[in-house]
């Protein structure tokens, strides 16, 4: 099951948080870059791979991917671990090459356009011996960032206390901020991510989440890939599914939502009130645990369901569309 | 580039590893250069107060003159350690330089954020055997040192050696050492690690290379193979500079001076240009 591809995504809807104030004036130089490059991207799309394979030996980690990521937003890559995911990460930023197919990151070669593409690729790397701050400094110094900018990320990331600390005696949580950092630190107009949260406690989990949204300024584009589907679901607007190397779907996350056949789902008391006047009204029904029934109609079947319900006396607490959770859709997709 | 030199520089002087490999090469310098040899040595020059000592008359010992040790013949006492145990530090500071950047990942960093692997590699080697004239000099200085108190406290003179030959003695020693750094970064990169290079490297440099340098005298095929190796044109480089000490671990006449140089010179631009290439085409899965 793939999801159809469109040639025009739309952006992330705006209205998100804007970046820090701070950060906006590191941000500068590099927003006029993007600007300028924007025009660059093929098609609307940050990222494109055609048939992309990688073989290690006899195995085949990444099996003829056709990837279409839209320029602007939040997009996910779903797979358990060691479906290929981080493969195809380093096959992006021209880690590693791919043994066949082909690749375009913002109309380019992966890995030729260190000013334009962050990254942090599995655990953040850091030289243990210099401090957060230098680390960043270094890795400004090479693209070209404004060292301005090193201070205003440590600050949006909350790692200024830390700064001076040698890197090495950071914690898990801390590295994997200061990773992001290091990816943020010459305000990229494409960011990928692998498994950001990693690591993570959960109030580090939603400040990352808080983080990226903001990021997500419309024109920035952000790749995260995970195993964590909650992560998924509330960030990003499309996403692509990996299993055992291959491109399982891609599309709106609502499309992976929605069900093939239409249900309700209602809260009501006294349920078995309730299952015989649906029942007279000739739909399906069953309970769902909890004092949920799930009811086999359309949506536009809600009022006449809840006038019969109501007259009968029964309570309606809540009543609406069923929709899949991510985990449910990403079963049904991964094993069919 | 500058930006790449810098990043590297900036990264090397920060790191503990070059302080200490100084550090021990000035250990090296006066407790084998100078200490050792002081204490046991016969006195075979001057009349001060080792005159007497074990070893005097020809005993079996360690046998140092007393002039090796006096500011004159810094240069000669100086070099006779490089060939052998300051290679040997330069190799481990080049693999720690490029491997460590695989146990650190941080290669990542350089292939992501870089103006280019070339660009990358090449810029850590140039500073990384720049960087190895920091040990040379520690080397030098701490036998000057060390020199001067021998000289003052025998009474004999404190004249320094010519400025001239302190300085080619300098550059044969940064030499020597740019080529166990170059050897040290190109196995770093090719084994993507430190420990395996380090460990292959001192085995390299303290067991085959000696060992094959024992048999040059008995096969013409393996005279010509020794010839050719870092090991022996380091030895034959620091050989130039001392008839006294070519007793010294590692050093040795077999190759002219100016084919030793020639030699390690090739050495050093083959183990860039070769982790340069590799670097460049391989994978990293770091």
């Amino acid at each position: 099951m793939v999801g159809s591809t469109r040639s025009a995504y739309p952006s992330r809807p705006s209205g998100k948080r804007p970046l820090t104030p701070a950060c906006m004036t590191a941000a500068r130089a590099g927003y006029d870059r993007r600007m300028t490059n924007e025009a660059a991207a093929t098609d609307g799309a940050a990222i494109r791979t055609s048939e992309l394979t990688r073989r290690f030996g006899d195995q085949t980690v990444v099996d003829s991917i056709d990837l279409e990521v839209p320029a602007g937003g939040i997009f996910g890559l779903l797979g358990p671990n060691g479906s290929g995911k981080s493969t195809t990460l380093r096959m992006l930023t021209g880690l590693i090459e791919p043994t066949s197919g082909d690749v375009e990151v913002l109309g380019s070669r992966p890995g030729t356009m260190p000013q334009r593409v962050g990254a942090v690729i599995e655990e953040p790397a850091v030289y243990p011996y210099l401090s957060g701050r230098r680390n960043l400094e270094l890795l400004a110094k090479l693209v070209g960032a404004p060292s301005e900018a090193v201070d205003e990320h440590l600050e949006t990331i909350g790692l200024a206390s830390a700064a001076d600390r040698p890197a090495g005696s950071y914690s898990t949580g801390m590295r994997q901020r200061l990773g992001i950092a290091a990816a943020l630190v010459h305000d990229p107009e494409l960011l990928l991510l692998d498994e950001p949260s990693a690591g993570l406690d959960p109030s580090g989990m939603v400040e990352i989440r808080e983080l990226l949204e903001r990021l997500a300024d419309g024109t920035r584009t952000i790749v995260v890939s995970s195993h964590l589907l909650t992560e998924i679901d509330q960030i990003c607007d499309r996403v692509a599914i990996i299993h055992r190397g291959q491109l399982v779907f891609q599309g709106e996350l609502d499309e992976l939502h929605q069900r093939d056949e239409e249900e309700l789902r209602a809260r009501v008391h006294p349920a078995e009130t309730a299952t015989d006047v649906l029942d007279d009204l000739g739909v399906d029904v069953h309970a769902a645990g909890d004092g949920e029934l799930v009811v086999g109609a359309a949506v536009d079947r809600t009022p006449e369901i809840v006038r019969a319900l109501v007259a009968a006396d029964v309570d309606v607490f809540e009543i609406g569309e069923r929709r899949r959770t991510l985990e449910e859709a990403y079963m049904e997709v991964t094993t069919s | 580039m500058i930006a790449a030199l810098q990043v590297e520089f900036d990264k090397l002087v920060r790191r503990p590893a070059l302080w200490w490999s100084a550090a021990a090469a000035a250990a090296m310098a006066i407790v084998f250069g100078y200490v050792i040899p002081y204490l046991v040595g016969p006195a075979e020059v001057g009349t001060g107060s080792r005159a007497g000592r074990p070893g005097a008359d020809g005993e079996a010992g360690y046998s140092v003159p007393l002039e090796m040790l006096l500011p004159g013949q810094l240069v000669e006492n100086a070099i006779s350690g490089f060939p052998l145990f300051y290679l040997a530090l330069a190799l481990v500071l080049g693999a720690l330089t490029s491997g460590s950047e695989y146990t650190w990942r941080t290669v990542r960093n350089l292939a992501l954020w870089g103006p280019g692997r070339v660009t990358m590699l090449a810029a850590k080697a140039v500073v990384l055997i720049a960087s190895v004239v920091v040990v040379a000099v520690t080397a030098f200085v701490a036998g000057a040192a060390s020199s001067l108190v021998i000289a003052l406290i025998e009474g004999e003179s404190v004249s320094p050696p010519p400025a001239g030959e302190v300085l080619r003695g300098l550059a044969a020693a940064w030499l020597i050492l740019a080529v166990g750094a170059a050897l040290g970064l190109a196995g770093g990169v090719l084994a993507r690690s430190s420990g395996a290079v380090i460990g292959a490297g001192l085995v390299y440099l303290f067991v085959v290379e000696l060992l094959l340098r024992t048999f040059v005298s008995s096969s013409s095929v393996i005279e010509a193979t020794a010839k050719t190796l870092p090991g022996t044109n380091a030895g034959s480089l620091a050989g130039s500079f001392t008839e006294t000490a070519q007793g010294a671990p590692g050093v040795n006449d077999l190759v002219g001076t100016w084919q030793a140089v020639a030699a390690l010179v090739a050495w050093t631009a083959a183990a860039v240009v070769i982790a340069t290439a590799v670097f460049d085409r391989r994978d990293i899965h770091a």
